[in-house]
């Protein structure tokens, strides 16, 4: 049955991350794969350097507003395929503003390890770690799942039935390591921004 | 960032008085950002009066405030990004112009079914591959998206298992890196050492590309002997790729090339050759082309090399372990197939090992095969026996007397032929069949047949094998070498795997050392030397190769005060050399340009000669067309 080109058919997987690049800044990426992990889109952003006066005056809310609605978001209006649902790595990208018909699920550890898995890196600094945030009076309680070997957390703004979510990864656990697409997109990232490899992992740590 | 101070009417409102209240703030009207910081101006008496508390509860309306905007536009997000429409053909339900008739993983000869992500699920079970081998672009890429192509796919372990490739076993991590390291790559020379693997890794990258779409005729060319081999390894690594074999009688051959379709098309280099004509004009177009054991190819001027490289192809590898035999013009030789004109002869070793390293990769067991038994080396040094003296001395003395008596006339011919006759009368005394080796030999190979095990002897000579074969009846050795028909050759070589009394195979360097799979065999012998070792360690990995069961035990003889003995100083030299460029320390301090090959001078040294005659040096002991014995 033929579709066309931008309807979601249900085998749609997003990959949303921000890496944080001494001295050049924040630089997003998104990956769309379809349900063999094979790669059906990608889009990246060029750095983005908040200036020090919006350090300041965004304050706590900078996360939100620019890693998740300004990058985040962009990167999400930028694709042509709309995903069921996009897998991030940060709990700041789950704010996507006017994408936020999106369901977004937090990857946030690999019970393998213990701790985060492969893919996950550490997260902007001045950006609460996700699973230290408290819960805010009257928000929604967070829900929280396993698929395979990684614990996945649904944010608080979260659109539908937690069980659908589950219900996608576990299918596409099936073909798919779930944290790994995330390396995909760090390589890309640093390919797409003259980044070095392994040698410059210092100065280059997710966001 | 841009900060404006303004004067605008403020809007009636109470002035705030405790200092920790916020200030008035107020905005102009359309600036879009979120916060303006305000600094209320006061006229004179407004000033005073705030200070007097019985004006605290009056209002005060300032005339005019002063603005100090901070503007915060929103943040300009640059993208850049790329649509995968294969991906996304497959989304929409079309069918990849790959699956053709008869052309399907399944087999039989039916068309099949795009496979559904169910049908995989129901096939293959449940669960992603664990392993993370990445495709990396290579070099030469250079365009953003398609280097991002190649970053963004998935690990090579879920794109083979996407794509429904099963295999018998699965794959070394390193053989897995060598897929990867083909797989994206036009121009390849996959350079492991003998036993690692190359054939497997060179079927599966091509599986890949086939199932991609990204080939539909390709061409393997490979040394006669191992053509069967060749069908064995497609048949267990990519039994769904229709495969055209193509030998025999001229009308068979010509009929074959002229109907030839998609798929896999396997030859020989002498065919190639003769059938050369008919390949340009019918062949047309390959996708791609593999050349096993491609040091076939490493003369330039050979008619080999030039029919090999006038084939028309888009994609080019070239598998071998001995990408440089002898000198730096091997290399340049496989390299005009790969990528002409990529490399010169005149390159040092340190450009050259820049300017390869993109489209070479070469592994050694010792680096890979951690787990792979070891090589065990005996150098088996032996004095002549009294009769051998006799007769080596006066050979000596004659043939030397001679070189000297033809003064400017004399060649590397002559000088060989002398070589040849003296490493011959090491081996055996001819008038009296002595034989210190083979009397060193003997005891060792009692051990070998009653301990079950098996051995092979190699030697550059049939009438050696000959000699051998006779000396050691009691053991009943097979003989495989170049007289040997070809189809009794794959029997012989059943018989020495299965045959429980069979134990000792005598094989020449020429017939046995490429291609053959013997690691059921414990004990190497190599009764006479090679000129140079990449051939040995080619005549040795027969054995020492995956699926060995044990340490391979390797004894090699040398004569001392002898020909041989003086050869083998020439091969520790030679062996520097290729480490410097492939491996080892590149700055070793043995190495200089002018030990590249084997000199004039180094081979007329050989028995003290002067070098006189202004001819061009050597570059290898085949020179003046000779060819290897057996």
């Amino acid at each position: 049955m033929m579709t066309s080109p931008g309807q979601p058919t249900g085998h749609e997987y997003g990959y949303l991350t921000v890496l944080e690049h001494d001295p050049d800044g924040l630089l997003g990426g998104y990956l769309i794969i379809d349900g063999r992990g094979r790669p059906l889109e990608f889009h990246c952003t060029a750095p983005v350097q908040p200036s020090r006066a919006e350090q300041i005056l965004y304050g706590p809310t900078l996360g939100p507003c620019l890693v998740g609605e300004q990058i985040g978001g962009g990167l999400v209006a930028a694709a042509r395929l709309r995903p069921k649902v996009i897998l991030i790595d940060k709990l700041d990208l789950s704010f996507l503003g006017p994408q936020q018909e999106i369901e977004t699920v937090l990857l946030v550890a690999s019970t393998d390890t213990g701790s985060a898995g492969g893919a996950l890196e550490p997260r902007l600094r001045g950006v609460g770690d996700p699973t230290s945030l408290p819960q805010t009076a009257g928000a929604t309680a967070r829900h929280s799942f396993q698929v395979d070997r990684y614990r996945f957390e649904l944010p608080p703004n979260r659109l539908g039935d937690p069980s659908t979510v589950s219900l996608l990864l576990e299918s596409l656990s099936q073909r798919v390591d779930l944290a790994e697409p995330f390396e995909r997109i760090h390589l890309a990232i640093r390919e797409a921004g003259g980044i070095g490899g392994s040698d410059e992992q210092t100065s280059v740590c997710a966001a | 960032m841009e900060v404006t101070s303004r004067q605008v009417f403020a809007p009636r409102k109470p002035l705030r008085q405790a200092s920790g209240d916020p200030p008035v703030s107020g905005w102009p009207a359309g600036s879009g950002g979120p916060v303006g910081v305000s600094r209320p101006r006061l006229t004179e008496v407004q000033i005073g009066s705030l200070g007097n508390p019985a004006f605290a509860s009056r209002r005060f309306v300032p005339q005019w405030v002063e603005f100090i905007s901070v503007p915060l536009e929103p943040v300009k997000i640059s993208t850049t990004g790329c649509v995968f429409s294969e991906g996304q053909v497959l989304l929409t339900g079309c069918r990849p112009s790959r699956w053709k008739p008869g052309w399907n993983a399944a087999g039989g000869g039916q068309q099949s079914q795009l496979p559904t992500l169910e049908a995989d699920l129901q096939e293959h079970g449940s669960g992603p591959p664990r392993g993370r081998t990445r495709v990396h672009p290579p070099g030469d890429i250079v365009k953003l998206e398609d280097r991002l192509r190649y970053l963004l796919e998935p690990p090579l372990e879920s794109m083979l298992t996407g794509e429904g490739l099963r295999f018998p076993h699965p794959p070394f991590p390193y053989q897995l890196d060598g897929v990867a390291f083909l797989y994206p790559r036009h121009e390849a020379v996959l350079a492991d050492e003998m036993g690692l693997g190359k054939t497997m890794q060179a079927i599966i990258a091509a599986r890949i590309l086939v199932h991609r779409g990204q080939v539909r005729r390709a061409l393997l060319v490979c040394p006669k002997p191992l053509m069967a081999n060749w069908q064995r390894e497609f048949a267990l690594w990519a039994n769904e790729l229709p495969l055209t074999v193509i030998e025999g009688h001229h009308k068979r051959r010509h009929f074959l090339w002229r109907q030839m379709g998609t798929g896999f098309t396997i030859t020989n280099y002498e065919t190639v050759v003769r059938d050369h004509a008919q390949l340009e004009s019918v062949a047309g177009h390959f996708d791609l082309v593999i050349l096993d054991e491609a040091q076939r190819i490493k003369n330039c001027a050979g008619a080999t090399n030039q029919a090999v490289c006038s084939l028309s192809r888009t994609r080019s590898w070239a598998l071998t372990g001995t990408p440089m035999e002898n000198s730096v013009d091997d290399l340049v030789g496989i390299f005009e197939f790969v990528t002409p004109g990529h490399l010169r002869v005149e390159m040092k070793p340190r450009t050259l090992r820049r300017v390869v390293a993109n489209h070479v990769l070469r592994r050694t067991k010792e680096r890979v095969l951690k787990d792979l038994p070891p090589k065990l080396y005996r150098d088996t040094n032996v004095q002549l026996t009294p009769e051998q003296d006799v007769t080596y001395q006066m050979a000596e003395q004659e043939g030397v007397f001679r070189l000297h008596e033809l003064k400017q006339a004399v060649t590397i011919q002559h000088v060989f032929e002398l070589v040849i006759r003296l490493k011959q009368i090491c081996n055996f005394d001819p008038p009296s069949g002595a034989s210190n080796k083979l009397q060193r030999m003997i005891p060792d190979l009692e051990e070998c047949v009653a301990s079950g095990r098996k051995a092979i002897i190699f030697s550059q000579w049939v009438e050696t094998l000959h000699e051998l074969q006779r000396r050691l009846d009691d053991f009943h050795p097979l003989a495989y070498h170049g007289r040997v028909p070809h189809r009794q050759r794959a029997r012989m070589l059943e018989q020495f795997r299965d045959d429980p009394n069979c134990h000792i195979l005598l094989i020449s360097y020429g017939a046995g050392g490429v291609g053959l799979n013997l690691q059921f065999a414990n004990y190497v012998f190599l009764f006479d030397r090679w000129w140079n070792p990449a051939v040995e360690d080619q005549a040795i990995n027969r054995a020492h190769r995956i699926g060995v069961v044990g340490p391979v035990t390797v004894t090699r003889f040398v004569t001392l005060n002898t020909i041989e003995e003086r050869i083998q100083q020439v091969l520790e030299k030679k062996r520097a050399l290729f480490d410097s460029i492939f491996g080892g320390d590149f700055f070793s301090s043995r190495f200089d340009s002018g030990s590249f090959g084997l000199s004039r001078s180094d081979i007329f040294s050989l028995f003290e000669l002067p070098d006189g005659s202004g001819k061009k040096e050597a570059s290898s002991l085949e020179v003046g067309g000779r060819k290897k014995p057996a």
